[in-house]
C-alpha cells in the first residue's frame, strides 16, 4: 500500500477515534444536571403541586434530558414518582421510555432523573406521583430537536464505507496473489 | 543475543529466534480469538436487539442488547489495537519479528488482519452514534437496510474476516518457527496446538462473516425492496445471498486444509443461530420483567432471527467440498471448477429455505413472475460467479499468508 495512503488511513483512524471519544463524553455530559434549569414548569397534580425543571430545552433527540421534580409546598408523608417520556403518536414514530430516577438530596420529596427522547418531534413527560392522597398523573409537553438532517444519499455514501473498503480489499487480493506468484518465480 | 548501538537486538541463536516467533504467534492467536469473540458477541447481541425492537420497541439508547453489541465492538477493537501496539514494540527491538510483521505509516508493525480488525471496529463504533442520529431524524421504524445499520453490521462482518487473517498468520508463523533442538527440552506440541486452534478459529471466523452478512439479507426478500423495472420487478436476494455464500464457503474450501472445510463452516453458521435460538427469548423475557416493560405483540418462543436463518448454505457447503475433492482428483481446470462452484452456490440464492417458511423458494417466483424471477436468477449467477472469484482469491491469499 502506498505510503501517502497509509498516512491518510492513519489520519482517518485518529479523527474517527477522537469523534467516538467526543461522542461518549457528550453523551455522559448530557445526563448531568446543571445549576440553572433551562425551563421550569409548574403543574397541579391533584393535591400535589409540583415544579418540573428541565436542564436542557428543547430536548436533544437521542440524548438524555435531565430533569428534576420538586413539590411546590411541603407535603406530609412521602411521595413516590414514576416518570416516562411519551411520544405524540401523531408526530413521532417512537415508543415510550421509562426515565431513570433518584431522590434529590437537597429537596424533601423531590427527585431528579434523565428522560430519554429517541426521536425529534412532540413528546410529553408523563409523571405519576403517589402520596398519602393516592396516585395522580400529569402530562408535561416537551419538544425534541435533532441536528439538521443530512440527505439520504449522503447517509448511504457514509454508511457504505466498510463495503467500499471490503470491495477494494477483495480486488487487492488478486494483485497480492499475483505478486506472491511473481516472488516465488524469482526465488 | 547481542545488542547493537541503536538498541536493535541481533539474533544468532535459532532457539531464541524460535521463541520470539512463537511468542508472536501466540499473541496473534490469543488476540485473533478475542477479536473473533467480539464479533460473535456482536452477532448474538444484534439478534437480541432485533427481537427487542420487533416485540418491545426501541426505547433507551443504551438498552442491554445495544450494550452487548457495543461490548463486542470494543472487545474486537481493543484486540486489534493491542496486537498492533505490542507487535510494534517488539518489532523495534527484534528485527526477525519485524520481518514477519507488516509495517504501517512508518510507525506501526503488526499482522495484516489486526489492521483490518482495528479499522473496521472503529467504523462500527462510529456507526453507532450515527445510527442514533438517523433514528432521531426518521423515527424508530427504520428497517435493517438503513445506512448506519449496514455500516454497523458490515463493519463487524469485516472484523470477523480480519480475525481470520490474524489467526491464519498465527498458524503459519507457528509452522515457520525454527524447530527447537531436542536438547532444549521444548517440544513441537505447542506449535501443533497453535496451528490447530488457529485453523479452528479461521473456520469459526468465516462462519461469523457468513452469519453477520446474513443479517443484511432479510430485507432483500421484502416486496418493498424489489427493483421495479416497469415491465417487471426483480429481487436482489439471489445476487446478495449467492455472492455471500459463494465467497465465504469457497474461501473456506481454499484456505482451510480440511476435506470438509466448507461443511464445517456451515455447521458453525448453524450453531451460531442455535445460540441465538437458546439465549435470545429467555433473555428478552427476563429483561422485560426487570425493566417493567410489556410486549407490543406476543413474541415467538425463540429468536426471530434464528427462525428465519437460511438452511441452504449447509447443502451448498457439502456440494462445494465434494466438488473441490473431485476437481483435485480429476485435475479440473480452474475455469471449470469456478463455474461449477458458482452454479452450486447459486442454490443459496434461488432456494432460500428457512425453518418457519419452507415455501419461500416458491413464494419468490410467484411474487416476481417468470420474467422477473429469471432476471433475478441471472443476476444471482453473476453474483455467485463474482463471489466465487473473490472467495478463491481470499482463500488462496489466506493460505499463503505469513504476516
Amino acid at each position: 500500500m502506498a505510503k501517502p495512503f497509509q498516512f491518510l488511513l492513519l489520519a482517518f483512524g485518529v479523527i474517527a477515534l477522537l469523534a467516538v471519544g467526543g461522542e461518549i463524553i457528550y453523551s455522559i455530559a448530557a445526563t448531568t444536571h446543571g445549576n440553572t434549569p433551562a425551563r421550569v414548569v409548574q403543574v397541579q397534580t391533584g393535591p400535589y403541586p409540583l415544579k418540573v425543571s428541565f436542564y436542557t430545552y428543547p430536548a436533544h433527540a437521542s440524548y438524555a434530558l435531565p430533569f428534576a421534580i420538586a413539590p411546590l409546598q411541603s407535603i406530609s408523608g412521602a411521595l413516590t414518582y414514576e416518570v416516562s417520556s411519551i411520544p405524540d403518536p401523531s408526530d413521532v414514530p417512537a415508543t415510550p421510555v421509562r426515565a431513570s430516577l433518584s431522590p434529590d438530596p437537597n429537596v424533601r420529596n423531590g427527585v431528579q432523573g434523565d428522560a430519554e427522547i429517541t426521536v425529534q418531534g412532540k413528546w410529553a413527560l408523563d409523571i405519576i406521583v403517589t402520596g398519602s392522597a393516592g396516585p395522580e398523573e400529569v402530562i408535561v409537553p416537551i419538544t425534541a430537536t435533532a441536528p439538521p438532517a443530512i440527505p439520504t444519499w449522503l447517509g448511504w455514501v457514509i454508511g457504505g464505507i466498510p463495503l467500499y473498503g471490503l470491495l477494494v480489499f477483495l480486488l487487492m487480493q488478486r494483485g497480492r496473489k499475483a505478486k506472491q506468484k511473481q516472488t516465488a518465480v524469482v526465488e | 543475543m547481542a545488542k547493537t548501538f541503536d538498541g536493535i537486538a541481533v539474533f544468532n541463536d535459532s532457539t531464541t529466534l524460535a521463541r520470539s516467533l512463537r511468542a508472536v504467534s501466540t499473541l496473534r492467536l490469543v488476540l485473533g480469538l478475542t477479536a473473533l469473540l467480539g464479533a460473535i458477541i456482536f452477532l448474538e447481541g444484534t439478534s437480541w436487539d432485533i427481537q427487542w425492537h420487533s416485540y418491545i420497541g426501541r426505547d433507551r439508547t443504551l438498552i442491554p442488547p445495544h450494550i452487548m453489541m457495543l461490548s463486542g465492538v470494543a472487545l474486537s477493537g481493543i484486540s486489534g489495537l493491542l496486537a498492533v501496539l505490542i507487535e510494534s514494540w517488539w518489532a523495534r527491538r527484534n528485527t526477525s519479528i519485524a520481518q514477519h510483521s507488516l509495517g504501517f505509516a512508518e510507525i506501526f508493525s503488526g499482522p495484516f488482519g489486526a489492521y483490518i480488525v482495528g479499522f473496521t471496529a472503529l467504523t462500527a463504533a462510529v456507526a453507532f452514534p450515527l445510527d442514533a442520529y438517523w433514528h432521531a431524524l426518521y423515527g424508530i421504524d427504520v428497517a435493517i437496510w438503513a445506512p448506519f445499520h449496514v455500516m454497523f453490521v458490515a463493519s463487524m462482518g469485516i472484523v470477523a474476516l480480519g480475525a481470520a487473517y490474524m489467526l491464519i498468520s498465527a498458524a503459519h508463523l507457528a509452522a515457520a518457527s525454527p524447530q527447537p533442538s531436542p536438547r532444549s527440552g521444548e517440544g513441537a506440541g505447542g506449535e501443533a496446538f497453535v496451528r490447530r486452534a488457529a485453523t479452528l478459529g479461521v473456520a469459526l471466523a468465516l462462519a461469523t462473516v457468513l452469519s453477520l452478512f446474513t443479517l443484511l439479507l432479510f430485507d432483500s426478500l421484502k416486496t418493498k425492496n424489489f427493483i421495479d423495472l416497469g415491465f417487471t420487478s426483480i429481487s436482489v436476494f439471489p445476487l446478495l445471498s449467492g455472492m455471500l455464500v459463494a465467497f465465504t464457503l469457497v474461501a473456506a474450501a481454499y484456505a482451510i486444509p480440511w476435506r470438509w472445510a466448507a461443511t464445517f463452516v456451515s455447521v458453525c453458521y448453524l450453531v451460531l443461530a442455535g445460540i441465538m435460538a437458546v439465549f435470545v427469548q429467555p433473555a428478552t423475557d427476563w429483561l422485560l420483567a426487570v425493566e417493567r416493560l410489556r410486549y407490543q405483540e406476543a413474541p415467538p418462543f425463540t429468536s426471530v432471527v434464528a427462525l428465519e436463518w437460511f438452511i441452504t448454505p449447509l447443502v451448498v457447503a457439502i456440494l462445494i467440498d465434494v466438488l473441490m475433492r473431485r476437481a483435485r482428483r480429476k485435475q479440473w481446470s480452474r475455469g471449470k471448477l469456478t463455474l461449477f462452484l458458482a452454479l452450486t452456490a447459486l442454490l443459496a440464492g434461488v432456494l432460500p429455505v428457512v425453518s418457519i417458511y419452507p415455501l419461500l423458494p416458491v413464494a419468490l417466483p410467484l411474487e416476481l413472475g417468470i420474467a422477473g424471477y429469471l432476471a433475478s436468477v441471472l443476476l444471482g449467477l453473476g453474483g455467485t460467479y463474482l463471489g466465487t472469484l473473490f472467495g478463491r482469491n481470499v482463500g488462496e491469499s489466506i493460505d499463503s499468508l505469513e504476516r
